[in-house]
């Protein structure tokens, strides 16, 4: 799994151009109208069988990004394909197929369970909506999915309540691939489990990746943790993807001055390398926005051009692209002066 | 940091603590059997998992441990005097002036009612009452500058919802300090809901402000990298009961326990280990409080367990070396710690 499964690989989720910006105030004259432009023209392809993360802060749009594949939201404009086919705005046979074929594991293990349902049940109705066979036959699938995810199949009787933060995220799991689908958007899988948990969580996930060929998109925080589980990466900040490249690309060569003051700041599990925060200042609040690039307020290389001009996507090198003015000039700047990492006395 | 010990006196010393709570089948033991100190100048990072009792330590050292649950035994030396024994106008005098505690959501610890100036006023009122409003507003002003707020006076009318998650974070920290002789400051998971360019300057500031006042620092959360980027020493938590104290080169360097050594091998880390391989798991879940094994807590999970001795007795929490207390029976037989090859190029 070297690679960006290579660009001749037939994605199975495509992405094109995904706009969604939602309108809050205005009803009343005396109210200011305010656009937040969540997400603001994003592109990516997801290959068979490989995992692509999304990453960034809170409010960089990447969950907006997750409901809009899901279909949870209907985009202002921008096309979304699953199998060369288009997802948007889907009639009834292709919302059903889209449920089928699109799955989401969610972040929170005890929010995501219904509560008063036995697990049993739970696993019960993606077979159902699928319209598989008898009673018998269901049962049978349930026990064996709960045994694909390394559950005691006897889970079923219980209710959520019962279990750990652990087992409810293997639920919530078998309760996702159950239904056979192609992709699984992961929001933050393990964010909400110990420390202790979220390893054996993230073994799942790459063991059904392998045995079942999935495909997931992986919308994380977590840096270290996409570097082990992901093939690709994509940055987002404000709306916007800011950086992509292949994972391996991106850990070795990060372009995006965003992107290298993110891997600056995840703190390293280790004392002997303590480091400074790598930027100052705040995401910029969406009525400053106006031209120019997003990230300008923060970021420790703009100049006059980058509050001018907002700076396209562009390759850098084979499909590694970077919105930056200066993309040239931070190839190793990461090593080099305003990135590195200091000694904290 | 040796300095830290023994030339000053420790300002919080805990012997023998134990918080029960009533339960079905008889009382719980939530925090069994703790011993703890913290010097003056010195973090001390607390880590365990959710539900291990590191929240309830800081309760009980402020004495807000929730009904029905209660200290059922031990001391809480503060400068030597006995909180425990304290009666409630005594510790109220003491609360939030000598001793400060600083929240994770800095949403939930703001009244979203009052303006930052009028809460920060508060603590003043309460504790300094004998000030006038102008010098409280000096106060809060020149405070609000030492945490690195900008522009401290116009914030000072704003509510808590027209400011950043950071800068509410900034404005709790504020509050915790105004009284001006903070002598421990207890930090519940401070940045554990702040995205992590954020993270990293709130920590900066923590050491900056701790190191300035040489206040001693009970640094709670279960983020080994904050640990690592922050704390002097480290004690981690496991079931109610503390299983290694070490200071935090010896801890990330040669941790003693199995649970410690489990916790740091699981961490994804960059560079290290094969992409998209099996991280190293503990297994297992945490047990529940309630229904303890008899013998070890960690006996169940635990990769070095021996049938007869770790099933029988409660390991004692012994000194390995100098400064590294941990509590197992093996400790003298394990072998050294590793951990995963690191691939990086």
């Amino acid at each position: 799994m070297t690679g960006f499964a290579t660009e001749n690989a037939e994605p199975v989720l495509e992405v094109k151009d995904l706009v969604k910006h939602f309108v809050s105030g205005g009803n009343w004259p005396w109210q200011q109208r305010r656009e937040t432009r969540a997400v603001d023209g994003i592109s990516f392809k997801l290959p068979a069988g490989s995992t692509l993360a999304l990453v960034g802060e809170s409010g960089c749009g990447k969950s907006t990004t997750a409901k809009l594949i899901l279909q949870l939201l209907e985009p202002d404009s921008g096309d979304i394909m699953l199998g060369g086919e288009s997802i948007v705005r889907p009639d009834k046979d292709a919302l059903r197929r889209l449920r089928r074929d699109v799955q989401m594991v969610f972040q929170d293990p005890y929010a995501s369970l219904t509560p008063h349902l036995r697990i049993g049940a739970i696993l019960r109705e993606p077979f159902l909506v699928k319209g598989i066979g008898s009673r018998l036959e269901i049962n049978a699938r349930v026990r064996s999915v709960l045994t694909a995810v390394g559950l005691d199949p006897d889970i079923a009787q219980r209710f959520p309540h019962e279990l750990s933060g652990g087992q409810r995220q293997r639920v919530g799991i078998a309760r996702a691939v159950a239904g056979e689908p192609r992709v699984i958007v992961c929001d933050e899988p393990v964010s909400a489990l110990d420390v202790s948990i979220r390893s054996q969580i993230i073994n799942l996930l790459l063991d059904l990746q392998k045995s079942r060929g999935l495909s997931y998109l992986f919308i994380s925080h977590d840096l270290d943790l996409v570097a082990h589980v992901s093939d690709a990466i994509a940055v987002m900040y404000l709306g916007k993807i800011v950086e992509q490249a292949p994972t391996t690309t991106f850990f070795a060569k990060p372009r995006h001055p965003y992107s290298q003051a993110l891997l600056a700041s995840s703190p390293i599990p280790d004392p002997k390398r303590r480091t400074k925060p790598a930027i100052r200042g705040e995401i910029m609040a969406g009525a400053d926005l106006g031209s120019g690039c997003h990230f300008r307020n923060r970021c420790p290389l703009a100049v006059n051009r980058c509050a001018e001009a907002e700076p396209e996507l562009r390759a850098v090198a084979g499909n590694h692209i970077v919105a930056c003015h200066r993309a040239d000039e931070t190839a190793y700047a990461h090593e080099a002066s305003h990135f590195q990492v200091q000694a904290r006395t | 940091m040796d300095a830290f010990h023994g030339v000053t006196g420790p300002v919080l010393e805990i012997r023998d603590l134990h918080v029960r709570f009533p339960g079905d089948r008889g009382p719980v033991a939530i925090i069994d059997s703790l011993d703890l100190s913290i010097a003056k100048g010195e973090i001390l990072g607390l880590v365990g998992e959710s539900g291990c009792g590191k929240t309830m330590l800081a309760r009980a050292i402020l004495r807000l441990i929730p009904p029905p649950g209660r200290a059922t035994g031990g001391k809480i030396l503060f400068d030597g005097v006995d909180l425990l024994g304290l009666d409630h106008e005594n510790m109220r005098l003491i609360r939030g002036d000598k001793i400060a505690i600083v929240l994770q959501e800095p949403m939930t610890s703001l009244n979203p009612a009052l303006k930052i100036g009028d809460q920060i006023g508060e603590v003043l009122k309460a504790h300094r009452p004998h000030l006038g409003g102008a010098e409280r507003m000096a106060l809060t002003l020149d405070l609000l500058e030492q945490v690195g707020i900008q522009m401290a006076s116009q914030r000072l009318v704003q509510y808590p919802h027209e400011l950043s998650g950071g800068i509410r974070q900034r404005v709790v920290i504020a509050m915790a300090l105004i009284c001006g002789d903070v002598r421990l400051l207890i930090a519940d998971e401070p940045t554990t809901a702040l995205d992590v360019t954020i993270q990293a300057q709130i920590l900066e500031l923590f050491t900056r402000l701790q190191a300035e006042r040489r206040m001693a620092v009970l640094l709670i959360t279960h983020d080994l990298g904050v640990i690592a980027q922050t704390a002097h020493r480290v004690a981690v938590m496991y079931a109610g009961r503390i299983v290694e104290i070490a200071e935090v080169n010896q801890l990330f360097d040669s941790p003693g326990h199995p649970y410690t050594r489990g916790l740091l091998q699981s961490l994804p880390r960059r560079g290290v280990g094969l992409p998209k391989s099996h991280l190293p798991a503990i297994a297992g879940s945490v047990p529940n409080l309630a229904n303890l094994p008899g013998g070890c807590s960690f006996y169940d999970r635990c990769p070095h367990r021996l049938e007869d001795r770790c099933q029988a007795t409660v390991p004692a929490l012994e000194e390995t070396r100098p400064g590294n207390w941990v509590r197992c029976h093996r400790w003298r037989e394990l072998p050294a710690f590793e951990l995963p090859a690191d691939v990086r190029p």
